[in-house]
Parts: structure tokens; C-alpha cells; sequence
């Protein structure tokens, strides 16, 4: 009464093999292994086999390690320095307070530079989507060179010169990364161009596919009434904001290939009135959530405040220490009320909030933060335990009074081992 | 050693199935637990027998196989309890004997062992050199020298050699 197991086919045609080497051959029991491996493991175990490295750098490998959607390990941003150097250091959001920036980030813009590029440490980070990062070296305005990078594995690769047009003149205006790895291993880069004249300015969007390796023009010129710099990946499209009341929000979605095609339009969200010196926007995504927020930053005097109230006709109410985290639905409907934020208990009076870094949401909506710039130093505030904390202070800036975190443009970092 | 019911199934209470290792070691298995291995489920689903011989797992893996499974089968044990049981069923193993868990997970289809043990392999290997991961897994190295140094002088950061260990 002997059942033999079908099961167990590697053993039986193999006799000669040892326990390791069986293992070894079954993809599927090192992947599982691999999943539970640290990064910088994983990244030394390439050199194990040509096998192993085939398995770590597979596209599917790298989807298994970090499902979608993909919550931030750590944010970017840039120190300033005044002039054009810049070091990137990373926080990791998992770890409180630890900025890793000697083993993950060991300086892998110098190596762009150094090695490509004559001007050292001028490389700008221009958008970051899940796990790269858009990075542009902008000293030259003549010869920009624009590349994707992969933080993680400090992987990079040049993107091609973008052809310029001999009819009109073309400025570059905003460069995004469209990567959604859970469709496709492949990305593509929207650039937006302005065209022609500064008095009748239009669009072009030009989309460059890791597929084929080439820019295309794709839709029609268009005009709008955003700023094009930020820009937001989400939902399979890229989003810019009106800033105006008057102005209509668009989004674009590179993998719509009909060359008649407009930018679609969706809700602009709730804009507070108010000049503009006294406002801060934050436009964001994080973990597939589109987030906007509108605050003010300096209190106006009562004198100001009836001023303003006259003009615009109506009681506003002003306060720098109030605002709420604004969400779209997927449908395009609407913007939502995500959070209410009320900042007047943790914040002292003296301490003022500058600007909004990020927002970031976690797999748990109750662990969900916010990162406010205040001057010379970046806080967490909790958004589900409505706590904060210092997660970073700048040293060496005292004597620069024109210094303020509003300048540091902040990113979310994936650690992630896709291949560029 | 048990014997086997020659009049078929085993018609008691709680219904048991013999598992017989490659070395002929037999083990009486009541059957909640071993439906908790997809493989066994499937095969007990198909035939009748109550006797399955499994002809890649030994005597030893096999024992330790079981274990986990009756402690995940009985009722009685909290899933705290249950947890706290996985972290000692793995730890102080020696990484050979991981291996042949492993693998006697893949085949019997134990996805959460198969999970703890892969853990605890990737606990072992994380700080290891390549030259022990190859030696472990029997693996030869099939990168020219060229192709080596190469990855070496791409990946530096992860190569910093002060923390590994060879042992």
C-alpha cells in the first residue's frame, strides 16, 4: 500500500543532488528567502550565481518585494547650500529619527557628475515615483542632460536628447517619471514644453518610453493656466494644479496614444483666497493617494485682515495653524476632506510652520504623517495620534536669514530594486 | 511503529493518517493536521489510503515537520502561543537542517513553515560573505573574474566587507 508522491519528482530524478543544491534549484524557495533579505544583501548575492542574479533582478522578484501600492521607507531631500551643491539625505520613516545617508545614500549624485557631467554636484532631483527618481543637470541651460535613478541600487541611465523643434522655440518646463511596476516593468518620462511666444504661451507634451528607447510628441499643443514644475504621478496619470480660482486643473495619462488628444480636466480642489506670499500649497501623492493642501502662513493683523475682507467681500477666516488635507477620489469626482489638521497645540507660537514637505500615508491610515518645514528644522506630525516630533534639524545656517525649509523640495523614497 | 488498519480508513474519532518517511520511519498523524499541508490535503482528497510515503523527507525532518503541524492543528493553543512556538520551532537550528525543512515545506506545501523557516535562513545568510552562501547551497561560481569585479565595482556600497562573516 505504498502511495508514491508525484510531488516528488526533483528527488527522484536526481539522486545525485544534495539537499543545497535542491534548494538552490527551486526559484520559488529561494524567492521566498530572498523576500525576507535585507536590500544591501540582496544586492551583494547577485555575485552568488548568475542564476541568483537573474532571480533578484527580475522584474516579478522586485514587484513581490514591494507590493503596490508602495508605501515611502524614507524621504529625500536636499540640504541647501547656496550655490549650486546640494547633498540628498535620506530619513527613514521607519526608524524614527535615522537618516541613512552613509549606506543608502552614498553619495550617488557625485557619481552621476563625476562621470558624465563637468559640473560637479549640480544635479537636481525633479520627481520621484515609485522607487526612481527624475533627476536633471541644469547648470548648462543650452546642454540639459536629464537621467533616471534608482536611489537604491544607485543604478542610472541617461535619457536621449530631446530633438529640438526648428520651427519654434522650445524651453523645457517639467519632467516626470510615469512607473507604475505593477503593470509594467517599463516606465515613461513626460516632459512638458513651452512653445513659441511668451505672450501666447503653449504646451507640448513629449513622452519618452524605456520600451522603445525614443521621444515622441504626443497630443496636440494645448494652453494652460499651471505651473508645470509640479507636477504629481497617480492614478496612471500625471496631474498639475490650477493655482488660480479661475484656472482648471488638467492630467495626462502617457499611455494615451491618440495624437489628437488634450490634457483631460479635473476638479480643481477648494483654493483659499489670499495673496499668494501668504499662502503655501502642497500638491502630493503618496501610497496611491492624491493629497492637495492650501494654508496660510502668517497671521494678518486686524487692520489687514478688514482690508482684505473688504475687498474680497466676505469674512475669511485666517488661521496658520488650521488647514485641511485635501484627497481626490479615483473617479475624478471630487476632492474630499481627508484630515482636519489642527496644529495650535503642538506647535508653539514661536515656532512657525513654513511650509508643508510631504505627506505620507502608511499601509495603517492611523500611522499616516505630515511633514512641515518650520525654519531650520523639518517635524512629523502624526496625523492619526495627533503627536509630533523633530525629525531633522539644519545646522549651519544661522547666519543666513533668508534661509527657510519652504526651499527644500522634499520626496518620497521607495527602496526598491528596479532596473533602469 | 504503527500498524496500518487493514479494514480500511481508520474509523476512530478523530481521524489519523500514517506518514512514512524515506527511511521507513512511520508517524501516526491525526488528519486536521495534516490537511494543514496543502500536498497531504490533495492527496487525501484523491485516494483512500491512509498511509502516504513520502519518498525525499526523512526521519528527522519529518519528525520536526509533524510537530509543527500538530501544534498548528490543535485547538486548544492560542495563536500567541502559536507564535511563540514558531519563534523557538526555528531558532538555534543549524542552517543544514533548515535546508532540508525548506524543502520538506516546498513539497508538502506548509506555506507559514515554509515562511518562518525562510526567515530564519535570511536572518543567517544576511550578513554572510558570497563565498559562504555559495559553499551552503553547493552553488559554483559562474561569473568570469571580469564579470565579478565588475558587479563588485557597481554595487561598492554593499560590499563593505568589515561586517560579513565567513562562518
Amino acid at each position: 500500500m505504498k502511495l508514491s508522491s508525484k510531488l516528488l519528482d526533483v528527488a527522484d530524478n536526481d539522486d545525485e543532488k544534495t539537499s543545497a543544491q535542491i534548494v538552490a534549484s527551486i526559484d520559488d524557495l529561494l524567492i521566498q528567502i530572498f523576500l525576507c533579505l535585507p536590500i544591501k544583501s540582496l544586492i551583494r548575492f547577485t555575485l552568488v550565481s548568475v542564476q541568483w542574479c537573474s532571480i533578484i533582478s527580475s522584474h516579478r522578484f522586485c514587484v513581490l518585494r514591494n507590493p503596490s501600492p508602495n508605501p515611502a521607507d524614507g524621504l529625500i531631500f536636499e540640504c541647501p547650500r547656496f550655490g549650486y551643491q546640494s547633498t540628498p539625505h535620506i530619513y527613514n520613516s521607519n526608524s524614527h529619527i535615522l537618516f541613512l545617508n552613509k549606506s543608502i545614500m552614498s553619495s550617488p549624485f557625485r557619481k552621476i557628475n563625476s562621470a558624465h557631467d563637468p559640473w560637479r554636484r549640480s544635479v537636481e532631483i525633479l520627481h520621484s515615483c515609485n522607487g526612481l527618481l527624475v533627476c536633471g543637470c541644469m547648470r548648462d541651460p543650452f546642454d540639459r542632460k536629464y537621467y533616471i535613478y534608482n536611489p537604491t541600487t544607485k543604478q542610472y541611465s541617461k535619457l536621449p536628447q530631446i530633438q529640438p523643434d526648428r520651427a519654434v522655440s522650445k524651453t523645457i518646463c517639467g519632467m516626470f517619471l510615469a512607473f507604475d511596476p505593477s503593470k509594467s516593468p517599463d516606465y515613461k518620462v513626460v516632459c512638458v514644453s513651452e512653445l513659441g511666444d511668451w505672450y501666447d504661451p503653449r504646451f507640448q507634451f513629449e513622452v519618452y518610453s524605456s520600451e522603445t528607447g525614443s521621444w515622441r510628441n504626443q497630443g496636440k499643443p494645448f494652453t494652460a493656466d499651471v505651473d508645470f514644475k509640479d507636477g504629481v504621478y497617480w492614478n496612471g496619470a500625471v496631474h498639475w494644479i490650477s493655482f488660480n480660482n479661475t484656472g482648471k486643473s488638467i492630467y495626462f495619462n502617457p499611455d494615451d496614444h491618440d495624437d489628437q488628444i488634450l490634457p483631460k480636466l479635473m476638479p480643481t480642489p477648494p483654493i483659499l483666497g489670499g495673496l499668494d506670499c501668504m499662502r503655501r500649497r502642497y500638491f502630493g501623492e503618496s501610497c496611491d493617494h492624491l493629497h492637495y493642501i492650501d494654508f496660510y502662513v502668517c497671521r494678518m493683523r486686524n487692520v489687514e485682515l478688514d482690508e482684505f475682507n473688504n475687498v474680497v467681500g466676505r469674512r475669511t477666516f485666517f488661521s496658520e495653524y488650521e488647514f485641511n488635507v485635501y484627497e481626490m477620489k479615483r473617479d475624478y469626482s471630487e476632492w474630499f476632506v481627508k484630515y482636519k489638521v489642527d496644529l495650535s497645540d503642538v506647535v508653539s507660537k514661536r515656532d512657525r510652520v513654513f511650509s508643508i514637505c510631504t505627506v505620507v500615508r502608511c499601509k495603517k491610515d492611523e500611522d499616516s504623517f505630515i511633514v512641515l518645514g518650520m525654519k531650520r528644522k523639518i517635524i512629523r506630525y502624526n496625523l492619526g495620534y495627533k503627536t509630533f516630533e523633530n525629525i531633522y534639524e539644519f545646522h549651519g545656517y544661522e547666519n543666513h536669514l533668508l534661509y527657510h525649509v519652504e526651499t527644500v523640495p522634499m520626496f518620497q523614497y521607495i527602496e526598491s530594486l528596479y532596473s533602469v | 511503529m504503527v500498524t496500518t488498519d487493514e479494514k480500511g480508513p481508520l474509523t476512530a474519532k478523530k481521524k489519523s493518517v500514517i506518514i512514512r518517511s524515506c527511511d521507513g520511519d512511520e508517524f501516526l498523524v491525526s488528519e486536521s493536521a495534516a490537511v494543514l499541508s496543502t500536498s497531504l490535503k490533495k492527496i487525501l482528497e484523491e485516494k483512500e489510503d491512509r498511509l502516504i510515503h513520502l519518498s525525499d523527507i526523512d526521519n528527522k525532518t519529518l519528525a520536526m515537520v509533524i510537530a509543527y503541524l500538530s501544534t498548528h492543528a490543535d485547538d486548544g493553543l492560542s495563536d500567541d502561543l502559536k507564535r511563540s512556538f514558531d519563534q523557538e520551532f526555528v531558532s538555534g537550528k543549524e542552517f543544514d537542517v533548515l535546508k532540508y525543512l525548506v524543502l520538506a515545506t516546498d513539497t508538502l506545501q506548509v506555506t507559514c513553515l515554509c515562511y518562518t523557516v525562510a526567515k530564519k535562513m535570511a536572518d543567517i545568510m544576511k550578513n554572510k560573505l558570497v563565498e559562504w552562501v555559495r559553499r551552503e547551497f553547493d552553488i559554483q561560481n559562474d561569473y568570469t573574474p571580469e564579470a565579478e569585479a565588475e558587479i563588485r565595482r557597481l554595487d561598492a556600497w554593499a560590499w563593505d566587507d568589515r561586517q560579513l562573516e565567513d562562518d
